[in-house]
């Protein structure tokens, strides 16, 4: 009677178990995915929070984090995040403040509340102060700085209204970014910047620091190293061109060689302080003469704009490097090519027109330019690099003057 | 005789049901800290070794206040403690003795759910470094000193108040790490009030160093150094006012 009223409990307390873990299991059956709303009408301060969190700060930022994905969800549709109390704040920031202030260290708060701010409720000024809040916390975050510098570039056209500021913003992204992949993407991007921007010599002290902390002969020297040379190159053009239209005014006709803008009264006119250091014109005893440009070809003149033919020849190999790519493409798909440059034109094959003192031939199935040797030694940057402002200045104007064409 | 009562103690402690249900309680929702870690948008690690960091906290303090609370009242209870202390034995070397026995328990508890919580995340994928080993040793330090909480709150009252104020001084304890930066909201009487009222609880923010090692960062040696004499000096503090008071107790 004992033993049947004791399996009678056994069995009972079996029952219970079973339905109650039923009953538990079957909620998980069949459920069907809901979209979860939240409002958060009430969050603490970062320093209040912290003081609740009990020593768990980081844990806690975590789990509220998850908590308010519901609350994600209700702003896709409601897009206004004002909540109640005093302040200006939405409950976005209010979320995020509190999460960061938790943890400051976890990245995926910072762009959890750009996305947020900005992607959702479009208040781009929120995204960049967390974003820009993240590359303080978290200065080698490669995906923080970039996206912030996305943020300047499409959100706030930084690149277009600022770019002295957005310059200085991708020299700090470099200066913190680990990964040299990702240094010398900022780097290409800061060329571009200044290919596109910039007239004068802007980043040339940053590009010297570089080319002084890497080391010769080495992939990423010699795009340092070609990098100074086209910003050089750049400003001389600028700088000669500025004397040519000066000179076309002044005359009411076109110049025809270069040695005709070096008249003394516009240089003078230009440079009132005196011929500033990297000019590609120098004073000599009784007038003025041009350097060569930073390959060692002279600046040129042709149908009264000024050019570099370093530069064409740099841009030339690219462009020539690019259509070798294209014939190599065409050929792994069975098509042919001309033998001869004559024919690329009848085979759809645009070949640009080579620069002055070039010729362009196919060898090989490769086009190939040939170029006259430059007159005058290619500027050793790495020695400017090295050297002070007046080393730099006796440097450039120790090499033979090139007589202006 | 200290070595001998530390020893036996320290077997008691890792026998007791509470101290190995607790253990195992850890080991589950270590297992399950990785649900969570899938749910966040991320990949989850750091939300993981967050998880079993705060884990160890939580639990090694609970379980420090469970056996803390309980060792010295058992004796009482079951009438050993006369055994004991009729012998020619100082009291405070009986009160020395559990104290040391229990941070060996306590340590070897810690160590254990150190090693699990490694093996854990080193399994599940997530970045295992030398920086996660100091968070577990200064979260373990942080359970000692409370357990010396504990014990002193034992000592000074019933095994079930002891327990609610040991988790009462958890609370404030880390509470009061925080507390500078809400000063400024009070002036006059009632900051210097509040600031010598913090100044007698133990700040358990200087063992937190765990949030901050889930990011790699790292910790100075002074940092640490700071930590190890921080959690000495409350340790010696607490020890002593015990022996103090188990001196003048009416047994």
């Amino acid at each position: 009677m004992k033993r049947a009223r004791r399996a009678a409990v056994w069995l009972l307390a079996l029952v219970c178990a079973v339905a109650l873990i039923g009953w538990n299991v079957g909620r998980f059956h069949g459920a069907e995915a809901r979209i979860r709303t939240k409002n958060l009408d009430f969050l603490p301060s970062p320093t209040v929070a912290r003081a609740m969190a009990l020593g768990q700060a980081s844990t806690a930022a975590k789990l509220r984090w998850i908590d308010s994905f519901a609350y994600f969800q209700l702003q896709l549709d409601k897009r206004d995040d004002r909540v109640s109390g005093s302040g200006s704040s939405g409950g976005f920031q209010r979320l995020y403040d509190m999460l960061i202030g938790l943890d400051p260290l976890f990245e995926p708060f910072y762009e959890h509340a750009s996305l947020c701010t900005s992607g959702v409720l479009e208040q781009h000024h929120l995204a960049l102060g967390y974003l820009l809040r993240g590359t303080m916390e978290k200065p080698h975050s490669t995906s923080l700085w970039r996206n912030a510098a996305a943020m300047l570039h499409a959100q706030f056209q930084y690149s277009e209204r600022r770019p002295d500021l957005f310059d200085d913003f991708l020299k700090q992204w470099a200066e913190h970014e680990l990964d040299p992949d990702q240094r010398q993407a900022v780097w290409i991007w800061q060329a571009n910047l200044a290919r596109q921007k910039f007239a004068g010599l802007a980043q040339l002290p940053q590009w010297f620091e570089r080319l002084r902390a890497s080391s010769p002969r080495t992939p990423m020297g010699d795009y340092i190293e070609d990098v100074v040379r086209e910003q050089l190159a750049r400003y001389g053009v600028n700088e000669l061109q500025a004397l040519a239209d000066a000179t076309s005014a002044r005359r009411l006709a076109a110049p025809v060689t270069l040695g005709e803008i070096l008249d003394p009264a516009a240089i003078q006119a230009r440079y009132p302080q005196g011929v500033p250091e990297f000019s590609p014109v120098v004073p000599l005893p009784g007038g003025f003469a041009t350097l060569g440009d930073p390959w060692g070809y002279p600046y040129a003149l042709v149908d009264g704009k000024v050019v570099s033919p370093g530069w064409e020849r740099v841009r030339y190999e690219q462009r020539l490097a690019a259509l070798n790519h294209y014939f190599e493409t065409r050929r792994s798909s069975g098509e042919e090519i001309p033998e001869r440059v004559a024919d690329l034109p009848g085979a759809g094959i645009e070949l640009p027109p080579p620069p002055l003192g070039a010729s362009v031939r196919l060898d090989d199935g490769r086009l190939v330019a040939e170029w006259t040797p430059p007159p005058q030694t290619p500027y050793d940057v790495r020695m400017l690099a090295q050297a002070d402002i007046n080393e730099q200045r006796a440097m450039l104007r120790a090499g033979p003057r090139v007589p202006p064409r | 005789m200290i070595g001998v009562i530390a020893w036996a103690t320290c077997r008691e402690a890792l026998r007791s049901k509470s101290f190995i249900l607790l253990l195992v309680i850890y080991a589950v929702a270590v297992l399950l800290s990785r649900l969570v870690g899938w749910v966040s948008s991320t990949d989850g690690h750091i939300v993981t070794t967050d998880l079993v960091f705060s884990l160890q906290s939580v639990i090694g303090v609970l379980v420090a206040v469970a056996t803390g609370t309980a060792l010295v009242h058992t004796e009482i209870h079951e009438r050993t403690l006369y055994t004991v202390l009729s012998r020619p034995l100082p009291r405070w070397q009986f009160v020395v003795g559990k104290f040391v026995g229990l941070c060996l328990a306590l340590a070897a508890g810690q160590a254990a759910m150190l090693a699990i919580g490694l093996a854990y995340l080193a399994v599940t994928g997530a970045s295992v470094h030398g920086w996660l080993v100091l968070a577990g040793a200064l979260t373990a330090l942080e359970v000692l000193v409370m357990a010396a909480v504990s014990l002193c709150w034992t000592a000074m009252s019933s095994p079930l108040l002891a327990a609610v104020l040991g988790l009462a001084t958890y609370a404030l304890g880390h509470a009061v790490a925080t507390l500078p930066s809400l000063m400024h909201h009070l002036q006059g009487w009632k900051a210097d009030l509040a600031t010598a009222l913090a100044s007698l609880i133990p700040n358990l923010g200087q063992f937190a160093y765990r949030s901050v090692a889930v990011h790699r960062e790292p910790l100075a040696l002074a940092g640490i150094g700071e930590a190890l004499v921080y959690g000495a000096l409350w340790i010696v503090l607490l020890v002593t006012i015990t022996v103090g008071i188990f001196r003048r107790k009416q047994l």
